[in-house]
């Protein structure tokens, strides 16, 4: 009986639980929002932005590329970023709301932060539709659908 | 040919006999193999009849540094019932189940940098101050006398109905006594299971009979 119950104790050991190492290509998570603008007709159509301005940061490189849609960085010790496209005839602004949450993706991976929470607090757009709310880029990789 | 039952009613004995006090042997393990981690632990029970009150503490710190460096440091503090399967074990050892209502409280940090296309390479530091936890845990303990009143206890925890306080800046990573919160991502881990191992002293206040088994 002492023999079985002490094997039994270390057997105990047996149950220890190993946990899976997670693949850090995976890590959805990104310091951008996504926007994508589109046309009001229907079309998609590249525009062309003479700057884009962020705002307590300064211009954005390859703001002046044509383009079809845009990251949007959001800093992460604060809760919105104020963008402000200017064309030659005209500015448009876009205020983004946020939350930001760090974490460990996993033990093995880098530190990440999630955004989320996404809004809009201004914009100046012909209209924007929030797609998704949080910067996930499996499950929502594009945030904002912005027409002209 | 017929057999007759050979049972032995004895009233229950309420009062306590004897105290166990005991070190988490597998927290020093830890310590002594895991450089990231440092970690003390103790239980101590007292039985009743067939009950046993039990309480288990201890402290803990960690300290990863891998692409981040994360510290934690906390206490948790454990107590509850177990009942006792085998009271007729001449040796007093022991297979009991068991119920624990589990807290903690610690405070972490988290440190990293991040290559960031807009704004360069940010150093970033986040932290969460008096963080309070609590969970339920259901137990299956096996106590093994290895020499007279030193015993062997191994515990099987399952730990279970976690509540944590809302943090000031991030998700901890690592909850003390229950330990990691995340599987990975947001993916929070809701149950766990755990191991402990004890090397318990055992006290005699005075000798309490051992009830004797059933005959059929």
């Amino acid at each position: 009986m002492r023999f079985w119950l002490f094997f039994l104790s270390f057997g105990f050991c047996l149950f220890e639980s190993c946990n899976e190492v997670e693949d850090c290509t995976l890590d959805p998570y990104g310091n951008y929002a996504v926007a994508t603008f589109d046309m009001l007709s229907g079309e998609s159509k590249i525009i062309a932005f003479d700057s884009i301005i962020l705002e307590g940061f300064g211009r954005l490189p390859g703001d002046r590329d044509t383009l079809i849609g845009m990251l949007l960085p959001l800093p992460v010790e604060n809760t919105e970023a104020v963008f402000n496209y200017y064309t030659d005839s005209s500015l448009y602004s876009l205020a983004i709301g946020y939350k930001s949450q760090p974490l460990i993706y996993d033990l093995y991976c880098e530190a990440t932060i999630r955004f989320y929470d996404l809004d809009t607090s201004y914009q100046s757009f012909d209209s924007l539709v929030i797609v998704g709310s949080e910067v996930h880029l499996d499950y929502v990789p594009i945030n904002f659908e912005i027409y002209l | 040919m017929s057999q007759t039952a050979d049972t032995v009613r004895i009233k229950p004995d309420w009062n306590p006999s004897r105290l166990h006090v005991g070190i988490d042997v597998s927290r020093l393990m830890g310590t002594a193999i895991k450089p990231h981690k440092s970690s003390l632990g103790g239980m101590i029970d007292l039985d009743f009849h067939r009950f046993l009150l039990a309480f288990e503490g201890g402290v803990e710190q960690i300290n990863r540094i891998k692409t981040y460096e994360y510290t934690n440091q906390g206490a948790f503090l454990k107590w509850g019932i177990d009942y006792n399967l085998i009271p007729s074990n001449e040796y007093r050892n022991m297979i009991s189940l068991g119920l624990r209502y589990a807290q903690s409280r610690f405070s972490d940090q988290l440190d990293f940098t991040q290559e960031n296309l807009w704004f360069g390479t940010q150093t970033l530091q986040f932290s969460n101050q008096n963080i309070s936890a609590h969970w339920t845990e259901i137990l299956l303990r096996l106590n093994v006398q290895v020499w007279k009143n030193v015993f062997l206890g191994s515990v099987l925890r399952i730990e279970i109905m976690k509540n944590i306080s809302a943090p000031d800046q991030f998700i901890p990573f690592d909850i003390p006594g229950w330990g990691r919160h995340w599987k990975s991502g947001t993916d929070e881990k809701t149950a766990n299971m755990g191991f402990s191992y004890y090397l318990i002293y055992h006290f005699s206040f005075r000798e309490k009979e051992i009830p004797l088994k059933k005959i059929k």
